[in-house]
């Protein structure tokens, strides 16, 4: 009897570790896509957070553990390769993975419609993060031109990318439940 | 708030406090800090490889945009490619055209009283061989029957025919034409006329010379200016033979005109001149 419990720890601690590489894994191929890639290709002008769309998907597909988890790498790694200076990601990227995962976790379907609300509230998120750091960065702030210039285009494009994520997604998160 | 008391939460929300306010405050102390430095130096190649691939797109997209550019260089060049021809044509015509009246200029020093005026051919004559032209000049521009019409190089023929806005011009290798002429080197006179069997050949001949005048091969054959349709000292032409005509004794020359006439254009009329 002990000894197929420790067979059963033994398979669900394998079992995380493969799901820790694979979200490890996507998260940094995201990072780089939004450091390399997007950021040098701005649709619209501005570099679409791609990672809080992941973050957002992980969460929703995967519940609040995974997205809590991956919210706090997520923020972790983008801060440490994409930006400088004060690091606040972590905690609103956490912040956004777990409870969007909880929420999610009493809805009835899991559809796209049904992801939409929780997309607003992420962009909402965004740009308040947004703003906040434009605040900390410049020393006089023109709200009305941080708005104009960096807020309503990243949460266009931010918008636009989170709509298109979402099956890649689901894809990724089906494939997750199903082999592991 | 049982949300909060989740000992998951909790840990997870200590662990990114933490992940903010360390990596914060070495920032602040002007220090990367460890765990940053470790996360970026392990995805460095990673990112070196997002950065080759981003270059890849960037290169396919300008090769793209630069064959956009090309075609739109390539027409505009295109365009001023024809501009320029066109001027180019434009040109050509002007200093063809300038030419002319320049050669026109010094044939007008020579012969201060003639009045004259420039006259394009615009046909042909319909025969084998081109001895009649007309021209776009007529009545209008002041143009009347048997005024001589000449280029540089000597006598064309006179005007047989006028219109409106045209008129017809014979040469003097046809038959109908007669010219007062004479040899500048001996002083012979003689009569430059068409003649049928001739004709054909585009020359003419040279008749009415003293059985004992001064003529050989090679001899100038100027307007003598009697008969008062061509001005005096025009050439005619050069004498290419010479035989006796033994029935009214006297010498017959073949004159061969200085003028081309196949490749006429340009001519001048003679509209006034003082004999």
């Amino acid at each position: 009897m002990s000894k197929m419990i420790l067979g059963h720890r033994a398979q669900t601690r394998a079992r995380s570790v493969r799901y820790t590489i694979l979200v490890s894994l996507l998260l940094v191929f995201v990072a780089v896509l939004q450091v390399t890639f997007f950021s040098r290709f701005r649709l619209l002008g501005a570099v679409p957070d791609l990672m809080i769309c992941t973050v957002l998907c992980l969460a929703f597909f995967c519940g609040r553990y995974v997205g809590g988890v991956s919210g706090i790498g997520a923020g972790f790694l983008i801060e440490a390769i994409g930006s400088h200076g004060i690091s606040l990601l972590p905690l609103c990227y956490f912040l956004i993975g777990y409870l969007i995962g909880h929420y999610a976790r009493g809805s009835v379907r899991r559809s796209y419609l049904s992801y939409l609300p929780y997309l607003a509230t992420v962009l909402f998120f965004r740009m308040a993060i947004t703003v906040f750091y434009a605040c900390i960065n410049y020393e006089t702030v023109n709200l009305l031109q941080i708005l104009l210039q960096s807020v309503l285009p990243e949460l266009l494009v931010t918008a636009i990318a989170g709509c298109v994520i979402y099956f890649p997604m689901l894809l990724f998160c089906g494939m997750l439940e199903k082999k592991l | 708030m049982k949300l909060f008391k989740n000992k998951f939460f909790i840990i997870c929300l200590c662990v990114a406090v933490v992940l903010c306010v360390v990596p914060s405050t070495f920032a602040l102390m002007g220090y990367g800090g460890l765990a940053r430095n470790i996360v970026g130096t392990l995805t460095t190649p990673f990112r070196w490889c997002g950065t080759v691939i981003s270059n890849a797109v960037e290169g396919f997209g300008k090769y793209f945009g630069s064959v956009d550019a090309l075609r739109d260089r390539n027409e505009a060049l295109e365009e001023q490619n024809r501009a320029l021809s066109d001027r180019l044509k434009q040109a050509e015509l002007l200093e063809q055209e300038n030419a002319r009246l320049r050669e026109y200029l010094d044939f007008k020093a020579k012969h201060p009283t003639f009045v004259m005026e420039e006259g394009m051919v615009i046909s042909y004559s319909s025969g084998n061989y081109m001895t009649s032209f007309t021209l776009n000049r007529g009545s209008l521009h002041g143009i009347k029957k048997n005024m001589p019409v000449v280029v540089k190089e000597g006598v064309v023929g006179y005007v047989c025919d006028v219109g409106l806005n045209w008129c017809m011009v014979s040469t003097v290798i046809e038959t109908a034409s007669s010219v007062g002429a004479y040899i500048p080197r001996s002083g012979a006179t003689g009569i430059v006329s068409g003649d049928a069997a001739l004709r054909h050949e585009g020359v003419c001949k040279i008749s009415y010379l003293e059985q004992n005048a001064d003529i050989q091969v090679g001899d100038k054959v100027l307007s003598s200016g009697s008969g008062s349709v061509y001005p005096a000292d025009l050439e005619i032409g050069e004498v290419i033979a010479v035989e006796v005509d033994e029935y009214s004794r006297t010498l017959v020359a073949t004159v061969k005109p200085s003028v081309d006439f196949g490749r006429l254009q340009y001519m001048m009329i003679i509209t006034g001149f003082e004999s």
